[in-house]
């Protein structure tokens, strides 16, 4: 194609968004309420798988809390059926003291209010190190036959929990999507539609003349994508300060801890970003071909 | 030299109506010839074919001895740029100058500034409207606009003018200023196919004349007269 044509083709477009300028507005504007709930959408899945892989390396014991009764050759005796059930990596031994020593750690400088304890009431206890996730639920139904078990605590109920909400916001997020995905492209049809209309004399003429027919049909399909892209930029520019928004809310007012737990948020753009540039140029595009295949015979 | 050729040609629309009937012709090259009939004898579905705008139902059609009933619809657009076509209702954009309209028929098509700024001018002094370049349609009489959509219809150097009653909407003086300017493009060598209904110019011209009715060629004359009472 030559400049001056592409020159041509880009000025006419926008003369065409100009003159059309409320519904080009109403297209740009439901194409960023469609990209800025994808984006939240985005946000929120990421930031769920990225949850639950931390969890999957935290939460993949089992802790087994043993029976006070238990002599120390029943714990061992008891460690070895443990250690030779299919799907166990290791073990480790904690002694209810260990325990208590961890949980005064982990309440820090509450650590002292332990102290008053009389009595140390933790139990002793084996972590169970499993191979992956995935066998936690053999291992517990084998640990179950053994005798001197008190309690068996394992984080599977956590982690299904995780990845049914994951999966549950990927499913309605992506329902979702689609139905503003159609939505979106019907009024970017719908403004192409009357750009066609304004400019039906001047395409009839071109027709006559011999202008080829994707000469006739760029300037629609530009205008399509150029309304598209502008609402993605906008789009983009409400999930990134919506998101550093929230980002620093929690990590000032919550947790340093809780912060480190979520996408940082220039991963989180670099990830949208070109998810946002496609969709919306596409919904653009697909949007002038709809209108285009429908109202222009050329 | 047989510019176009018309081979057993008829044309049924989708709702059955049957617009021409075994049409056979042939049209040399320089040739300028009237197409004439009542309303609905088949003169717009003759210039549609031409135009590729209709598909033949039976028969070929061929210009320069290609067929272009088997042309493929994107090559229809370059049929287009040497099958040029001038209507009854001027067909300018009113937003453009004289000028512009004429230099949008080249743009569409790609051609350089350079080419624009030698083709526009000359064609505006062939149909003489060299001093009107900077006004806009609205400011000109009929027979000037029907001026500047020949002017248009030519700047592309194209084979053949179909003119679908060019005359249509001009008083009887104007339409011979009309003439007088086909005329002289058909000297030139460009052939010439005008659909007409005024009698007086069919008559006067002395050219050959090809009638339609019903669909059928009933008559092909050359320096024919009109043929009907109007």
């Amino acid at each position: 194609m030559k400049i001056r044509t592409m020159n041509y083709m880009l000025k006419q477009s926008f003369v065409s968004i100009w003159r059309n300028r409320g519904m080009s507005v109403a297209s740009v504007a439901s194409v960023m309420a469609s990209l800025t709930v994808l984006g939240v959408i985005i946000t929120i899945v990421l930031n769920v798988n990225n949850l639950s892989e931390i969890a999957q390396m935290q939460f993949d014991t089992i802790q087994v809390f043993l029976d006070e009764e238990l002599g120390t050759s029943d714990i061992s005796d008891l460690g070895k059926k443990i250690g030779s059930i299919k799907g166990v990596n290791f073990l480790d031994y904690e002694t209810k003291e260990e325990a208590l020593n961890r949980m005064k750690e982990q309440w820090g400088d509450k650590g002292y209010l332990l102290e008053v304890l009389e009595e140390n009431t933790l139990p002793n206890s084996y972590i169970i190190h499993l191979e992956n996730i995935e066998v936690a639920d053999d291992v517990v139904k084998n640990l179950n036959t053994l005798e001197g078990i008190e309690e068996i605590k394992y984080h599977k109920e956590i982690l299904d929990t995780m990845m049914g909400i994951a999966n549950f916001v990927r499913t309605i997020g992506l329902a979702l999507i689609i139905v503003l995905i159609l939505i979106t492209m019907f009024i970017i049809a719908n403004t192409i539609k009357l750009t066609l209309n304004a400019r039906r004399q001047e395409i009839n003429i071109m027709k006559y003349v011999g202008a080829t027919n994707w000469f006739i049909r760029w300037p629609f399909f530009i205008e399509g994508i150029v309304l598209g892209l502008i609402g993605s930029v906008i789009a983009l520019g409400i999930v990134y300060f919506g998101y550093e928004y929230v980002f620093d809310l929690i990590s000032n007012k919550f947790h340093m801890m809780l912060s480190i737990q979520i996408v940082p948020v220039k991963e989180m753009i670099n990830r949208t970003l070109p998810i946002f540039t496609v969709l919306g140029a596409g919904i653009g595009a697909l949007g002038s071909i709809l209108s285009l295949r429908k109202h222009l015979r050329v | 030299m047989i510019l176009i050729q018309f081979k057993n040609v008829s044309k049924i629309y989708n709702k059955g109506i049957q617009a021409l009937t075994n049409i056979n012709l042939t049209i040399d090259k320089g040739e300028f010839m009237f197409l004439v009939g009542p309303s609905g004898a088949g003169k717009s579905t003759f210039i549609k074919l031409l135009l590729k705008e209709e598909e033949t139902t039976e028969g070929v059609i061929l210009l320069d001895n290609e067929d272009i009933t088997r042309l493929p619809r994107r090559k229809v657009p370059h049929l287009r740029r040497n099958i040029s076509v001038v209507f009854q209702d001027f067909r300018l954009l009113p937003s453009k100058t004289v000028y512009e309209n004429i230099a949008f028929a080249m743009q569409v098509i790609e051609a350089s500034p350079k080419e624009i700024r030698r083709q526009v001018p000359m064609v505006l002094g062939m149909v003489g409207l060299s001093d009107k370049a900077k006004q806009y349609p609205n400011e000109l009489s009929g027979g000037e606009r029907q001026r500047v959509s020949i002017a248009r219809s030519i700047v592309n150097n194209p084979a053949i003018l179909i003119a679908d009653e060019p005359t249509g909407n001009l008083d009887p003086e104007t339409a011979w200023e009309i003439m007088k300017v086909l005329r002289q493009i058909n000297r030139r060598g460009t052939t010439v196919v005008m659909a007409t209904h005024a009698k007086d110019i069919v008559d006067t011209m002395q050219q050959r004349v090809v009638a339609l009715e019903k669909g059928r060629i009933v008559r092909d004359e050359h320096r024919g007269a009109y043929g009907y009472e109007d």
